[in-house]
């Protein structure tokens, strides 16, 4: 079993193994879309769990490539024991197998980060805030996120240059930490870190003007008491060109409901009441946030920085000569022991 | 930025093209004056990047059109030293010719201006781009010394060419990884995504990681490792272009 382990054939059989089951997995999320399409929205543990019973064909090249991982990890690290036990003994440290091995600890770390990373910590996405509201998750109850100004640049030709939130994260009364949040500058809070997916215009409130006229206005999703009933508008939609459709249900005080869509124009009179006309319909930013949290992330980055970093004396290597020269060479032959 | 692409930048390209292509067959057919042949079309890449980047006001990393330009740059460069140090002069050929088909292909390739939307505006993309384009160039050399390999026309220096390429491809195909793994993390909060793009990418690193180990395997050098170098650069090339033009693409930044 050691000589299985300890061989060189193995690891190359096992990433032979690992290739094959990566093209699998690729084409099983390029053919059956549907089985992958909460992959991304937690963290793998809770997904390959609701996977295992409903669909096993999607849980099992992620667990047969997890078993084959599993093993190449224990073919590296016994590998590197044996590799440094042979050094001890022998007293001679030279450069290049000392940084091979390096490597070999920094892959193995990446792969021990990812499993942590995998089954603790969560991911909690899609939080929707105007400038000035607030939005909290369930795996930190505790916190609260204000959400400050919101700024959306456009370029000429429509498509975004620049998005960005300013975000308090608090403990009651209690900064925790605030920043501006871009697309690559996530706010990180106590290994949490908050991203803003997107900033775009959204319907914020709508107002109606009374027979006497006077203006009242509500958010969407809030009811506004009116002479004869209750009204709400409950979501809203781009028309082509720039009109908005608002989809308003209608509560009137003798009981029942009425639900239709509208394209409001201030000053329009109101299908419902005598008297009522449409107000303003207040357009704002609306930013979209995701909260995420991976405990193995600063593990795997210290794992990925001793990976490449090892990597650079294998390149750079001492000639016969001693002079110190760059660029591909013979490689030193060992075999595994 | 501009809105069109003047057609002069599009007609060099292709002139640049035909003769690196030129300057390629001739080094393959055993010039007597490799060097000067093999650095004629530096010049060249060095004034096509320029000007690529002068319209769209960063480096060439974007795109079909931009990436193979890239690609060939990268296959120039990388391919230079070790023809150098080996007097591999005429697989350098078979490398500065690929370059010159890649400009070729690059110059009908749509040179549509690619938007710098805000994901893309971080040094990391650069760090991650640049990288693996270098590795692929690496790569690429790797299979044509393993071409060679296998065709029985190659000497000691093609058989170091080989094993040196696919280590220094490697190399910088983990620094685009890791590099690749911190946008993801700073941009979409993760630095793995299950996406066909990422899994090849798997694909490649895992391969490469396996094939470098082949030449410390005694009985396992010559003809194997030609074949290794061949199939990982096959792997290579889907990843690149299969994947995009072919599976659904998961590189998207919009
Ligand atoms: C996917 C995991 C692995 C990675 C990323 C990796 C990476 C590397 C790298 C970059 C080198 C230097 C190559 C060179 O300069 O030619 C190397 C050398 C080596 N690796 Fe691995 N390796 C892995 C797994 C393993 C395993 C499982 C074993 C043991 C069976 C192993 C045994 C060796 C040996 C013996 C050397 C030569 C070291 C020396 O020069 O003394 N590797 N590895």
């Amino acid at each position: 079993m050691l000589r299985l382990f300890s061989s060189l054939r193995t690891t190359i059989g096992l990433s032979l193994a690992l290739v094959a089951l990566a093209i699998w997995g690729s084409l099983e999320i390029q053919f059956r879309p549907g089985s992958y399409a909460t992959i991304e929205d937690t963290i793998l543990l809770p997904w390959l769990r609701a996977r295992v019973g409903e669909d096993p064909r999607a849980a099992s090249w992620v667990l047969a490539m997890m078993g084959v991982s599993a093993l190449l990890c224990l073919n590296t690290a016994v590998c590197v024991v044996r590799r440094l036990a042979a050094h001890a003994r022998s007293g001679r440290w030279p450069v290049r197998a000392v940084a091979a091995h390096l490597a070999h600890l920094g892959f193995l770390v990446v792969l021990a980060a990812h499993l942590h990373g995998s089954v603790s910590g969560f991911r909690s996405d899609g939080h929707q805030a105007f400038g000035g509201q607030s939005f909290s998750v369930t795996d930190r109850p505790e916190w609260r996120f204000d959400v400050g100004e919101l700024t959306l640049e456009l370029a000429p030709q429509g498509y975004p240059t620049l998005l960005r939130a300013q975000v308090t994260a608090r403990q009651g009364e209690a900064v925790l930490a605030q920043g501006a949040v871009e697309v690559n500058r996530p706010l990180l809070v106590q290994g949490v870190a908050v991203y803003v997916k997107a900033v775009q215009p959204s319907v914020r409130g709508w107002g109606v003007l009374l027979p006497d006229g006077r203006a009242v206005t509500a958010e969407v999703g809030s009811p506004l008491p009116l002479p004869g009933g209750t009204l709400l508008v409950r979501e809203w939609t781009q028309m082509g060109g720039r009109a908005i459709a608002l989809r308003v249900e209608w509560r009137p005080a003798s009981g029942g409901s009425r639900q239709e869509w509208v394209v409001p124009s201030p000053g329009s009179p109101l299908p419902i009441g005598p008297g009522l006309r449409w107000g303003e319909i207040v357009v704002d930013s609306l930013a979209i946030f995701d909260v995420r949290c991976d405990p193995g992330a600063t593990m795997a980055l210290v794992g990925s920085a001793l990976l490449s970093l090892s990597l650079v004396p294998l390149v750079i290597r001492r000639t016969p000569g001693g002079r110190l020269a760059a660029g591909p060479g013979p490689v030193e032959v060992h075999e595994s022991p | 930025m501009p809105d069109a692409i003047p057609a002069a930048y599009l007609w060099c390209l292709r002139g640049a093209g035909v003769a690196t292509l030129g300057l390629g067959l001739a080094l393959a057919l055993g010039a007597r004056r490799p060097l000067p042949l093999a650095l004629a079309p530096l010049p060249l890449a060095a004034a096509l990047v320029a000007w690529r980047t002068a319209q769209v006001g960063h480096l060439p990393l974007a795109g079909l059109h931009e990436t193979l330009l890239t690609f060939g740059v990268s296959l120039l460069l990388v391919s230079l030293w070790p023809a150098a140090r080996h007097r591999t002069w005429r697989l350098q050929g078979a490398a500065v010719s690929a370059a010159g088909v890649l400009w070729l292909l690059s110059s009908v390739a749509n040179p549509r201006l690619t938007p710098l939307v805000p994901a893309l505006q971080t040094l990391w993309f650069e760090a991650h781009v640049l990288s693996s384009f270098v590795a692929y160039a690496h790569f690429a050399v790797g299979a044509l010394a393993g071409l060679a390999v296998l065709a029985g026309t190659s000497g000691t220096g093609v058989r170091r060419v080989l094993e040196g390429a696919n280590r220094w491809g490697f190399v910088w195909f983990t620094w685009g990884m890791v590099g690749g793994g911190i946008w993801a993390y700073l941009a979409w909060g993760t630095y793995w995504l299950w996406h066909v793009k990422e899994l090849w990418s798997a694909v490649v690193w895992i391969y490469y990681a396996g094939a470098i180990h082949v030449p410390h395997l005694p009985g396992w050098r010559g003809r194997l490792q030609g074949a290794a170098s061949v199939v990982g650069f096959a792997l290579v090339l889907f990843t690149y272009l299969g994947v995009g033009l072919l599976m659904r693409n998961s590189h998207q930044w919009q």
